[in-house]
């Protein structure tokens, strides 16, 4: 047996957008969200533009105790997720916890974190890792506070194949209520990977567009 | 001298919370704060104090509990290192 799948919610933060009403008529504006960055480190950067998620205060959404345990990716991915609650205003009660599930997509996760830590290991005598490293910036620490947030119990899985990650997900998600493995999926994907290393890596792969002016 | 002003302004600085809420008798849990967000601040507490702690597992409940611990790893390691 199949199933008509529909989607009831949207939300997003993004470099044209921080709900899905913004997002879309910037588009129509045609704003890219593509300027030139101003991170400390862009002398470094041969290519220096790109486009950052800019306005987005953290402390207006967490607790300082909640932010220690949350990276910029996940937090994104946490107040895009609260947005597409409210508007498919899904309203579950305990027994349906079990037969809904989140599938998202992710490439490089907490790039800030790890390149925190390698830093820490690589250029300093006596490292001091954060205890917190791994669950900051694994790639799958977005659906999974996602899931605790919501008491989501269904499959929680994180793709991450390269620029298709997120329509992966959305599609491995139709899939799962499709076939009747869950009633209801939160899916999508996020990444925060503007910082020096990740820039590097995509600039000597020479994939960046370089900028003209 | 005890590690307790050092803990509640940290604690302050870290996690917002109010001075007047972070009497020794307050448990973490009672001030918001999970066992991962005890690590981070533990950890943060090593590099403050310079102190170590040890990797067996220390049940803490209360700040009064956090700072016997801190005292007594204070007093034993600046002791070691004289």
């Amino acid at each position: 047996m199949t199933r008509r799948v529909v989607i009831t919610g949207l939300g997003i933060v993004s470099p044209v957008g921080h709900s899905p009403e913004q997002f879309f008529s910037n588009l129509m504006a045609w704003h890219s969200g593509i300027k030139h960055l101003q991170h400390d480190f862009i002398d470094q950067l041969a290519v220096r533009i790109g486009a950052p998620v800019e306005d987005f205060k953290p402390t207006d959404h967490f607790s300082k105790i909640q932010l220690t345990g949350i990276e910029r990716f996940s937090q994104m991915a946490l107040v895009a997720a609260e947005q597409a609650v409210q508007d498919a205003q899904l309203h579950l009660d305990e027994s349906e916890y079990p037969r809904v599930g989140v599938h998202m997509g992710c490439c490089l996760g907490g790039a800030a974190t790890l390149e925190e830590g390698y830093i820490e290991v690589f250029k300093r005598d006596n490292p001091r890792i954060k205890p917190l490293s791994v669950l900051l910036s694994m790639n799958n620490a977005a659906a999974s506070h996602i899931s605790i947030k919501y008491h989501l119990q269904g499959a929680n899985i994180t793709y991450s194949t390269a620029c298709a990650s997120s329509a992966i997900a959305i599609g491995e998600a139709y899939r799962q209520i499709k076939h009747g493995y869950a009633e209801v999926m939160l899916a999508g994907g996020f990444e925060a990977m503007l910082t020096l290393g990740a820039m590097k890596a995509w600039e000597a792969l020479r994939t960046l567009a370089a900028c003209r002016t | 001298m005890s590690s307790l002003p050092t803990i509640q302004r940290m604690m302050v600085e870290q996690f917002d919370l109010k001075i007047e809420d972070l009497t020794p008798a307050a448990t973490l849990k009672s001030l918001g704060l999970d066992s991962l967000s005890v690590i981070e601040f533990m950890f943060n507490l090593e590099d403050e104090l310079n102190i170590k702690m040890s990797d067996e597992r220390v049940e803490l409940k209360t700040l009064q509990d956090v700072t016997d611990l801190v005292d007594k790893l204070v007093a034993e390691q600046t002791g070691a290192a004289k």
